[in-house]
């Protein structure tokens, strides 16, 4: 009965000890929170623009952001807990507009990696995909080329697939109408602008076969021929090129979406979060991190760095070949209340 | 006996009585205490969510207590649009499975026993596959290069595939495969019910076939056939997933406003008018079909 108490008194030292080693390590470590996507996309963000997290000292927790929804819930609750989210660049906007972000110190994250339009006061852009036209080459002898060809049903016959939500509708309608794709987010804000937009959206309704959901609802359309053109991510893009579909992809006017990251109010630790987005932006992380999620670099000099192909580099938003053809999108437009009324009158015009 | 012994004997009996009205009572109360675990069940997973989204459908964006989620539903008519379409859709629906589902029971109902097993087996089948795969699977039959085009276009009665989905027929495929189960049981366990017999007297007196069927089988199938439609009806009300796969973003029903509101506005209160509103609505629609036919009635059999 002796032996048997000293052993469990034994057993208890040893993992009294254990723990007392186990807090000492955590205390020597800083971990940083970042709520993401999940799935792979969060995977090659911790592989690839975190990858210099250990030689910082940082552990990196790696939670669900829950989407928009999640993250303005967990911003205006207050709850602790995180420290860099990550979200499209429209709506760190409508968190920044609402106060409920802490301003990104340009001290510690070095300004010049990154273009100026990537580098707001509150937020700061970090990766990027683009919306454009899609087609079924084997449909079409001359391949269409702008938002004009798009509505062009007369020259371009076939089934037209466009996002449900409206995303980039409004802009490719302005453009088809003959706005300059410069002007295009000034258009829609003036007055007037989304009339506009909708009575040439009017023009196009009857031949949209489907009003598409997701990613990879408009994914499968192009890839069983369901459609014959569409508004489509270039990472999908990329996808369908690679299993060998027939599909086309147009750079020329498409949109370029900017994801950004964004520190909440309450971040536990802004310092470590700040020196940690800095090495995120480096051009090897990023392109590595480009070649692990197919999303473009926000960082230039990463295609300089020899680890992204010329093939993948084809298909990323901010190669220089394709940034110029490409229209930025502007987030102050989706974070205002006339884009949130513009949306609405858009479901109900799809309805 | 006296008279005063007539009243002890009658005082007698009145406690006795008295004593037993008490038991019965106590007896009906103790079995009505069983049944409050049940009771507190409901409450808790069903009146008390309900309770909040009612409250939560008077909180404005900035957290105040207003009417605004529901003057905006009446100020847009956008809501009843898709109401309509919902009712619509649903009432297609119904009557679609109704009549394929009449046929079928009544089918399966003449079948030997060893086949009435299978067939019911058969219908039973699809429940045992989620939704969400049987809609994906219509996708792929009825799509432009899809199964069902393939075939019309190879056989040469169609020369251009047809629109057969991301609409509301296509739709409406989808949720009639998924429905009828609901329709063919409680219909072939009303038919099974039915004395064969009478249909034959009825023959063997000289009434014409459909006379027959008319006046003596259709009045004693109907207990089933309403409460297949009510069930099929009801549940078709509440469809999300057929017709957002199928519907090709075109065909809005009332679960789609809703996820519309919240991803739209971030905020429950929207949604929650929207889910309020149709529900008093539907409430209201059975009020007034009650008003015409007992739902007991009808789920006891007893038409």
């Amino acid at each position: 009965m002796i032996s048997k108490a000293n052993k469990v008194l034994g057993a208890l030292g040893v993992a009294a000890t254990l723990f007392a080693g186990a807090a000492s390590m955590a205390q020597a470590e800083t971990t940083v929170t970042y709520a993401g996507w999940g799935g792979s996309t969060s995977e090659s963000v911790l592989k690839g623009l975190f990858a210099d997290a250990e030689k910082l000292g940082f552990t990196v927790r790696d939670e669900l952001s829950g989407g928009w929804a999640g993250i303005k819930a967990h911003l205006t609750s207050g709850a602790p807990g995180w420290d860099i989210a990550d979200i499209g660049f429209a709506r760190c906007e409508e968190a920044s507009q609402a106060g409920l972000l802490m301003p990104v110190d340009y001290s510690i994250i070095d300004k010049s990696k990154i273009p100026a339009a990537f580098a707001q006061a509150n937020y700061i852009g970090t990766y990027t995909f683009s919306y454009g036209l899609a087609y079924q080459k084997s449909k079409y002898g001359e391949a269409p080329q702008t938002w004009a060809d798009f509505w062009d049903v007369a020259k371009f016959p076939g089934r037209r697939a466009m996002n449900s939500q409206g995303l980039y509708a409004l802009e490719a309608a302005l453009m088809a109408d003959g706005v300059k794709p410069e002007d295009v987010y000034a258009t829609l804000k003036a007055p007037g602008g989304v009339d506009r937009a909708f009575k040439k959206l009017e023009e196009i309704k009857p031949s949209v076969g489907v009003w598409w959901r997701s990613p990879a609802d408009v994914m499968q359309l192009m890839r069983d021929g369901e459609v014959d053109m569409a508004v489509f991510p270039n990472g999908r893009a990329m996808s369908l090129a690679k299993e060998g579909a027939d599909v086309g992809f147009v750079w020329n006017q498409a949109f370029l979406d900017i994801t950004g990251w964004l520190l909440p109010k309450n971040a536990g630790d802004p310092a470590a979060a700040m020196k940690l987005i800095d090495s995120a932006l480096d051009p090897v992380n990023q392109a590595n991190f480009a070649v692990l999620s197919g999303y473009g670099p926000a960082n230039p000099k990463a295609f300089d760095t020899g680890i992204i192909s010329p093939e993948l580099m084809a298909w990323m938003p901010t190669a220089p070949q394709n940034l110029a053809l490409q229209v930025l999108v502007d987030p102050t437009w989706y974070a205002s209340a006339e884009a949130t009324a513009a949306y609405e009158r858009f479901g109900k015009f799809i309805q | 006996m006296t008279s005063a012994a007539w009243i002890e004997a009658g005082a007698i009996r009145e406690t006795r009585d008295r004593d037993v009205v008490q038991a019965e009572r106590r007896e009906q109360l103790m079995l009505a205490l069983l049944s409050l675990p049940a009771l507190a069940v409901m409450a808790a997973l069903l009146l008390v969510p309900m309770a909040w989204l009612l409250g939560l459908s008077f909180i404005g964006d900035d957290g105040s207590v207003t009417l605004a989620n529901y003057t905006r539903l009446f100020a847009d008519g956008s809501l009843f649009t898709s109401m309509a379409l919902t009712v619509q859709l649903a009432l297609g629906v119904t009557v679609i499975c109704a009549v394929l589902g009449y046929v079928l029971a009544y089918a399966i109902t003449l079948m030997p026993g060893w086949a009435q097993t299978l067939c019911l087996a058969l219908v039973a089948l699809p429940f045992w596959t989620s939704a969400l795969v049987r809609t994906y699977a219509w996708l792929v039959l009825l799509q432009r290069k899809g199964v069902v085009n393939k075939m019309l276009v190879a056989s040469d009665i169609v020369a251009e595939p047809l629109h057969l989905v991301h609409n509301l027929s296509g739709t409406m495929v989808g949720m009639v495969h998924i429905m009828l189960p609901f329709m063919v049981f409680p219909l072939y366990a009303g038919m099974r019910r039915i004395d064969g017999d009478l249909m034959r007297a009825a023959l063997a007196l000289g009434a014409p076939v459909f006379y027959a069927f008319r006046r003596v089988y259709l009045p004693q199938s109907l207990p089933g056939l309403v409460a297949g439609i009510v069930l099929v009806f009801v549940l078709s009300l509440g469809f999300y997933i057929t017709p957002a796969i199928l519907g090709g973003g075109k065909v809005m029903v009332i679960a789609m406003i809703i996820e519309r509101d919240v991803n739209l506005h971030l905020n429950w209160g929207p949604a929650s008018a929207v889910a309020i509103l149709f529900l008093v609505s539907v409430l209201g629609l059975f009020a007034a079909i009650g008003r015409f036919l007992s739902v007991e009635r009808i789920f006891q059999g007893r038409g």
